[in-house]
């Protein structure tokens, strides 16, 4: 690999080895079905772990089981410390909230701490562990590695087929390559996987693959068409937008209306300046469109992260930008600039899943 | 049209003019219509309708003094019960795969939501080539289980790419299906959509007059 590939190669590597502290406490009463007591044993109390932004917590389940829950159930006198829990009966809380276990880590973390954009998050990220009673209407029921390989390998298919117009690429995978896909995903290994992705994502050099710089947005128009031989048709983006009620009794705001009012200058109205409200994971909505590399009618100005929230959220006018002054773009715990050109973000700041999941709040 | 693509805004065309066309014929046979609007704006359509379980009716209890009268080998007969569990099958347009995707879930009477694919297949799909179909579909099988687009909250979906896969096993006179695509405009899109995707999870559409 000579330098200009490495130096290229970076952002994607350190992106990939992002990991975040958390702090697990079991839930009591948990605590006193198991243990006959809400206070855990001294040395169990509280466990840490770091975990990858880019990873998802089935995998990180089956260790914590073995490191933290089987020792203290043994050391508190139980016979047969493993059967008591299943790997799919554990589930993840926070501040009062069951946590989507199909989405990535990282991206759990932008939603739902605060301040992520401010650079003054809450670490270690403080979670409650639960081991009975997982809320089925609230979350997929049954966490496990199967599921969760099975869902994954279902974006992956979403994404191939964003790109190529074709799931051929996934599906042609050899038994063995698919494997050590799944391998390096479960077990963080860039090298594993990477190998593997470089097969369904061809690297197609951009001429100008400079890291966005905030200042001049010309930088987009000034690139070069990209070389090589691989032109995705679409970037697969999934954006997440606080919006001000909740999706699923039908009182949600409309969130297009959210986005129109984030693209004015009164902002977005869940904006408090100063006040930081506690956000639900269930307030987010999700929208998906696949994302052209160019802006619509050009072939050499590159789509910035700025026109896909446009696209998404059909806003049509395109002096409207009103949104870059009151809204946040968070992605792997970084503000990305409204400028940034989507084909750069697409090289370097996918998801193991081959998104983009940006975060959008208020700012 | 792109058929069989459809951008956003055909989509929700194709599901005004569903509605209007079986909306009648689909609540005679004890089928719901509702066209929905999501937060964002965006149609879909949702059909909902009782799944009936079968249940075993024990046979009768005979007198010990008749128990010559007795027939061990004697079948137990089922009853087809409503026992109020409902089935809810949700049309969502897909912007990556430009068609819709159907989002299917089972609610008992008590409320629990039955998000298992076997458990449900078990309920409604009847035909047992198809059945075979669904578990050979790699990754999981045919039916997946994500959030619902745009309820956020667990569904079961049919894999859309594998819609292909499906179709195959639902028998069709070879050099017909070609046929299928070139006549269907806005008007029957769905229901023909329907038709082929709703085989797979116990959907069959009333057939509707023409005039």
């Amino acid at each position: 690999m000579d330098y200009r590939e490495a130096e290229q190669r970076a952002p994607l590597k350190r992106v990939w080895k992002g990991m975040i502290p958390i702090e697990l406490q079991l839930a009591a009463s948990d605590a006193i079905e198991l243990l006959a007591s809400a206070v855990l044993p001294e040395p169990f109390q509280t466990f840490y772990m770091l975990i990858p932004r880019v990873g998802y917590l089935p995998f990180i389940s089956g260790k914590i089981k073995e490191r933290w829950l089987d020792p203290m159930l043994a050391l508190s006198g139980s016979r047969t410390p493993s059967d008591q829990i299943e790997e799919s009966d554990i589930w993840f809380e926070y501040k009062g909230q069951a946590l989507k276990w199909h989405y990535p880590i990282g991206l759990l973390y932008d939603m739902l701490v605060s301040d992520v954009h401010r650079g003054d998050a809450e670490l270690p990220w403080s979670l409650t562990l639960h081991v009975r009673k997982l809320p089925t209407a609230k979350i997929i029921a049954q966490p496990n590695g199967q599921l969760m390989r099975d869902m994954f390998m279902a974006m992956i298919k979403e994404a191939d087929f964003i790109r190529n117009g074709s799931t051929k690429r996934v599906m042609d995978l050899a038994k063995s390559d698919q494997m050590q896909f799944l391998d390096g995903l479960e077990t963080h290994s860039y090298e594993k996987y990477f190998a593997i992705h470089s097969i369904l994502v061809p690297t197609a050099t951009i001429a100008d693959s400079r890291a966005p710089v905030s200042s001049a947005s010309s930088t987009a128009s000034n690139a070069q068409k990209p070389r090589g031989a691989m032109q995705p048709k679409a970037i697969p983006v999934r954006f997440y937008m606080q919006t001000a009620g909740s999706l699923d009794d039908g009182s949600a705001k409309d969130a297009q209306a959210a986005g129109a009012a984030a693209s004015t200058s009164g902002g977005n109205s869940n904006s408090n300046a100063g006040a930081t409200k506690q956000a639900d994971i269930m307030q987010f909505h999700v929208s998906q469109v696949p994302i052209p590399l160019y802006r619509e009618g050009s072939t050499s100005e590159l789509a910035t992260l700025a026109d896909a929230f446009k696209l998404c959220y059909g806003i049509t006018d395109q002096t409207n930008d009103a949104f870059v002054t009151n809204c946040a773009c968070i992605s792997h715990g970084v503000c990305v600039p409204w400028e940034s050109p989507i084909s750069w973000l697409a090289e370097h700041f996918f998801y193991a899943d081959c998104f983009l999941h940006l975060v959008v709040v208020s700012v | 049209m792109d058929y069989p693509y459809l951008t956003c805004r055909e989509f929700k065309e194709c599901v005004e003019r569903f509605v209007k066309r079986y909306r009648s014929a689909l609540e005679d046979s004890g089928t719901r219509v509702e066209q929905q609007t999501s937060s964002t704006g965006r149609q879909y359509l949702v059909l909902q309708r009782a799944v009936y379980t079968k249940r075993a009716v024990s046979a009768p209890v005979h007198n010990e003094e008749n128990i010559e009268d007795d027939d061990p080998a004697g079948p137990v007969p089922e009853h087809i019960a409503d026992d109020g569990t409902r089935i809810e099958y949700h049309t969502v347009y897909s912007a990556t795969w430009r068609v819709p995707v159907l989002y299917v879930r089972v609610v008992t009477s008590s409320g629990e939501v039955v998000l298992d694919g076997e458990r449900v297949c078990d309920l409604v799909t009847e035909d047992v080539e198809m059945r075979r179909a669904m578990t050979a579909v790699p990754f999981g099988g045919a039916l997946g289980v994500t959030d619902h687009p745009e309820l956020g909250v667990p569904f079961l979906y049919l894999h859309p790419c594998h819609t292909a896969d499906l179709l195959r096993a639902v028998v069709a006179p070879p050099g017909q299906q070609e046929e299928i695509g070139q006549s269907v405009g806005p008007d029957e899109y769905l229901a023909a959509w329907l038709s082929l995707s709703g085989a797979a999870v116990g959907l069959t559409l009333p057939s509707i007059g023409y005039c």
